[in-house]
């Protein structure tokens, strides 16, 4: 066998070129098979005998717990193949499914498919310029997702969870950046005193960074990437529900509370 | 709530009441979304509170398509002495 040590300059160039490329290769075929997987998702729940229902909302739920075994299978896919290592979750008996509130960081793309396959059921907030774009407003459709600038986007994560769905929402309203201070979006808080439900603070980290904001998507890290989940004891709504300040002052008194705790987790050791 | 600067005035107190916005530092030209970092359910909000003071509508498309201060005092005193 030969150690990478005997290797020629030249050899070991062309060793990690290769290793690059591997590596390349390997996460678009992955990123190929969750977005053929992804845009099929709608027209499952069309096949006959394959949970066909007049009710649009068990469709959604089927469509859901669809994607769930999709993006557990790519977590596995990019595991196996090493294209990522086992992510390291803490707290996860703190998922306890029902009308729980989650509020992750966002530093990749990745992460989204992590609390899926966590909570197949989620629901989840999505961003506008996803629904803009046709090609992904129509699984977002049929997964019954909410959009963020809804005009009674409160309403209709209330609702949600009313109905004993998880919400996933990722208060900054867009992918963390690293280095920087996180600043959150007060939707989050709004939902949690409209709803009257605690708020589970999840932080997620990855090391080395990929599918970060204002990375390329081609962009290949140095090793392969690691990620940490950790799920926090929740945030408790009650005190702030009964202060008698008007909504707009709770709301901003909330968002800086949990901007404060994500923040001290998140910047602690990204 | 009859003249301009009353209603600056008014709306200097809703801005601190409801916004946490220093009276001291806002001006006709803040503009609402950027300066004051009001969003979409403050502006739900800021319009209702308008309503409860000047017994007038404000409908909510036409409130967002408000940017600054100024616009608002302007909306306002146009909709009270429209009679």
């Amino acid at each position: 066998m030969i150690t990478p040590a005997r290797l020629s300059p030249t050899q070991a160039r062309t060793a990690r070129a290769a290793a690059r490329m591997k590596h390349l290769l390997g996460t678009l075929f992955g990123l190929l098979i969750f977005s053929a997987g992804a845009l099929l998702v709608p027209l499952l729940g069309y096949l006959p005998g394959l949970g066909r229902s007049d009710r649009q909302a068990s469709r959604q739920l089927a469509n859901r717990l669809r994607l769930a075994g999709l993006a557990k299978f790519l977590l596995a896919y990019f595991r196996i193949t090493g294209l990522m290592q086992a992510p390291s979750i803490q707290g996860l008996h703190r998922l306890r499914g029902g009308n729980q509130l989650i509020a992750a960081t966002h530093p990749t793309l990745v992460d989204g498919l992590f609390l899926i396959a966590l909570l197949p059921t989620a629901n989840c907030v999505t961003k506008s310029a996803l629904w803009r774009n046709p090609i992904t407003a129509a699984p977002l459709r049929a997964l019954g997702y909410i959009r963020n600038d809804s005009e009674d986007l409160v309403a209709q994560c209330a609702a949600s969870l009313e109905k004993g769905q998880p919400l996933i929402i990722f208060p900054e309203g867009t992918r963390s950046v690293p280095g920087q201070e996180l600043k959150l979006l007060r939707g989050c808080a709004h939902i949690a005193v409209s709803a009257g439900v605690d708020i589970t603070p999840v932080v997620i980290h990855c090391q080395p960074r990929v599918f970060g904001k204002g990375e390329g998507w081609l962009t290949m890290p140095p090793r392969s990437p690691e990620f940490r989940i950790d799920i926090f004891p929740d945030i408790v709504i009650a005190p702030y529900l009964t202060s008698g300040q008007p909504r707009s002052k709770v709301a901003r008194r909330l968002t800086r509370d949990i901007e404060e705790f994500l923040g001290r987790h998140y910047n602690s050791t990204a | 709530m009859d003249t301009k600067e009353a209603i600056f005035e008014q709306l200097k107190a809703i801005l601190h009441d409801l916004f946490e916005v220093d009276p001291g530092t806002l001006s006709g030209s803040c503009n609402l979304y950027q300066d004051l970092d009001i969003d979409s359910i403050d502006a739900v909000d800021m319009a209702a509170r308008l309503h409860e003071l000047t017994g007038k509508k404000l409908e909510p498309a036409d409130f967002r398509s408000l940017q600054t201060v100024d616009d608002v005092v302007e909306k306002v005193y146009a909709l009270v002495n429209a009679g």
